[in-house]
């Protein structure tokens, strides 16, 4: 099988700190991947230098997104390649209104897939399908962009959105984290209805619990810049149960 | 004044008392004092307070001349307006021009027309607001003043239409100083485009003056805009306005293009129960200048005023807000909310905000604000995530920004000039 997205020896840096030390990744269409690892080790620079926030400057390596070096296009242009990063903490943007960005975004989308850009009948549909997948409220899809959410409101925004632009490729940034019990459910289940055999996640956690909701096919340790550690999805309950500290003695040797 | 500055003011003012019919002349009343303000009244400069960040040197070194009634006035932003439309030309009135829709209760007509025909209304009100012993242009408004619109809307009159006034003034070095007066009575309701011009060639000075009277339980609404194109082009609009008690005043001010321009709106608020609300927006390229000055007088209980000024600054532009907003001693209960919002885009930009309140009563809720940012990059970046193109992100975000602003234009006519859809 080819790979969706290759990671080789990334490195990257921001404001001269160097934080992903040479890290190698390979997900397959279909795949859920999850990351975890202590604070620091640069899980959420991962998911800012994969969605192209050019805060963080690449100093090496590569990544070859479908067949396309993903290093060499802007966060719009990966983005309509279909790649998509839920955000740690989606940015409140007062004035523009939630559906009037996303037809902004799906009507570039098409264009640049060269398909038929949806009707605003088919659109409002897609709205109302995707919306009740993550049982966000239809007043929220009509408000200024996260403006006034709840912390729970805005990663099921997350989630709708990506529902909406039908990603080859997600990466979840902590959607899980400061999420009660019910929004965690509610966002999981988004997650889970879309899993496909083409569309793959990558899925960045502080907490094991999320991964009792999305079951993942492999499990990562993402350390001081690097993968160390790689395992089915048990070896989430491993680091549950025992912290970081029992990978660290063993990098120690 | 140093003997040099006084040369230059004398230098500056003769070129206009050349001109004979002025509407001074058919105003005796008013003669003298505003002979001697214009003796008494400095340049503003850099120390004058409300002039500080507005060189007024540029005006006052060029040769200026009247132009003629007959010049092109082909440039509109409303070609297809269908309502009664009301065209001056280098001050002077178009009758030929204008197409006017008679209705109950409405006089209009030229202002030199009004001073022969409705005497007592013009003696009673005119230059009644206005700072012609204060404010060097407003006395040179009032004493070269050639013509302007006068509008009368009797009891209870309600237009059905809008009335456009489009203001033309082109040539080199023409000068114009229109003068309105428009007068609400009691009930009256009236919504009004005013637009200002400059053709692209041009060298102008436009020094434009209204007076506005909202009468009791009356309401006025007016969206103003301004397209000046060329560079060597300087424009100073002043409205006056005094609210009657239970009446609304709503001025919007869009500034499309300008290389210098001086907005300055007051309203006497002199009437309980009144709403006034002033709006505006400004987005600068290049090196334009635009300086809006505002000022509220509440001087009686129970008024609430609302008031937004938002704009963009790109390129080297240079912008002014300035709002006073006064709360009299004796106007309790007063509401008063006004805000400046600025984003700056370019290190060579710079914005210039003073939200200024004075209040003298005990018992009222009063905010203002100013905000001068840069542009939100991570805004810019949560869409990019999205598919959406870095530049087309920016214009979204601009447009936010501005939005909400623009919603509180009233004429859809208005908004369209900015591609607002809705």
């Amino acid at each position: 099988m080819k790979p969706l997205l290759s990671i080789n020896n990334l490195q990257a840096e921001v404001e001269g700190h160097e934080i992903l030390k040479g890290l190698n990744l390979t997900i397959n269409p279909g795949e859920v991947h999850a990351i975890m690892g202590p604070n620091g080790s640069g899980k959420s620079t991962l998911a800012s230098v994969l969605a192209g926030n050019e805060d963080y400057d690449v100093t090496g390596g590569s990544v070859d997104f479908d067949g396309i070096d993903l290093l060499d296009i802007d966060a719009s242009e990966r983005a309509k390649e279909g790649l998509f990063l839920a955000f740690q903490y989606p940015v409140e943007i007062p004035g523009v209104s939630n559906i009037n960005f996303l037809r902004a975004a799906l009507k570039e989308i098409h264009e640049h897939k060269e398909i038929d850009p949806l009707t605003a009948k088919e659109f409002l549909a897609k709205v109302k399908e995707k919306s009740a997948l993550v049982e966000l409220d239809g007043k929220l899809t009509n408000r200024s962009v996260n403006e006034g959410f709840s912390g729970g409101e805005k990663k099921r925004n997350e989630i709708f959105q990506m529902a909406m632009l039908e990603p080859k490729m997600a990466i979840l940034d902590e959607t899980d984290s400061g999420l009660d019990i019910d929004a965690l459910r509610i966002v999981a289940q988004g997650v889970n209805a879309m899993r496909s055999p083409e569309r793959s996640f990558l899925l960045i956690t502080h907490y094991q619990r999320l991964l009792d909701y999305i079951v993942p096919d492999f499990v990562h340790v993402l350390y001081q810049g690097q993968i160390v550690k790689s395992g089915p999805k048990e070896l989430a309950l491993e680091l549950e149960e025992k912290g970081y500290d029992w990978i660290k003695e063993e990098m120690a040797f | 004044m140093t003997p040099v500055q006084d040369h230059k003011k004398a230098a500056f003012l003769e070129q206009f008392f050349k001109d004979e019919e002025v509407l001074l002349a058919s105003l005796p009343h008013l003669n003298s004092s505003v002979k001697n303000a214009l003796d008494e009244l400095e340049i503003p400069h850099r120390r004058t307070e409300s002039w500080k960040y507005t060189r007024v040197n540029k005006i006052i070194n060029k040769e200026w001349k009247t132009g003629s009634s007959n010049a092109a006035s082909s440039n509109s932003l409303f070609p297809n307006w269908e309502g009664s439309r009301v065209v001056l030309v280098n001050g002077f009135f178009r009758e030929d021009l204008s197409t006017l829709k008679p209705e109950d209760g409405l006089v209009l007509t030229s202002m030199k027309d009004a001073i022969a025909q409705h005497g007592e209304l013009i003696h009673e009100h005119c230059a009644s607001l206005s700072a012609q012993n204060e404010e060097l242009f407003e006395a040179h408004n009032l004493a070269f003043s050639k013509d302007g619109l006068f509008l009368y809307l009797s009891k209870n009159a309600v237009l059905q239409g809008s009335i456009l006034l489009e203001n033309h003034v082109s040539g080199q070095n023409i000068s114009a100083q229109n003068r309105n007066l428009i007068i609400l009575e009691q009930g009256a309701q009236l919504n009004m485009i005013v637009a200002h011009y400059g053709d692209q060639e041009d060298l102008i000075f436009s020094n434009d003056l209204s007076e506005v009277f909202v009468g009791e339980n009356a309401q006025y609404t007016c969206d103003l805009v301004q397209n000046y194109l060329g560079e060597e082009q300087f424009a100073i609009n002043t409205f006056w306005a005094n609210q009657a008690k239970n009446s609304r005043f709503t001025l919007s001010t869009s500034t499309l293009q300008g290389n210098w321009v001086r907005n300055n709106v007051n309203v006497r608020v002199s009437g309980e129960n009144c709403e006034t609300n002033l709006y505006g927006t400004y987005q600068l390229r290049n090196k334009q200048h635009v300086d809006n000055h505002t000022m509220i007088d509440h001087k009686v209980p129970h008024c609430e005023s609302n008031e937004h000024y938002k704009g963009i600054l790109y390129d080297q532009s240079t912008g002014v807000f300035n709002g006073k907003v006064f709360v009299r001693e004796d106007a309790q209960k007063t509401n008063a909310f006004q805000q400046n919002g600025n984003i700056v885009m370019s290190d060579n930009a710079s914005m210039n905000s003073k939200p200024e309140l004075e209040i003298y009563a005990d018992d009222v809720k009063c905010s203002h604000g100013s905000t001068t940012g840069q542009f939100d990059e991570e805004a810019v970046f949560y869409l990019m995530a999205r598919g959406i193109s870095e530049q087309n992100a920016r214009e979204l975000l601009v447009k936010a920004f501005v939005g909400e602003v623009l919603e509180e234009i009233h004429h859809p006519e208005v908004k369209a000039l900015f591609g607002e859809e809705e």
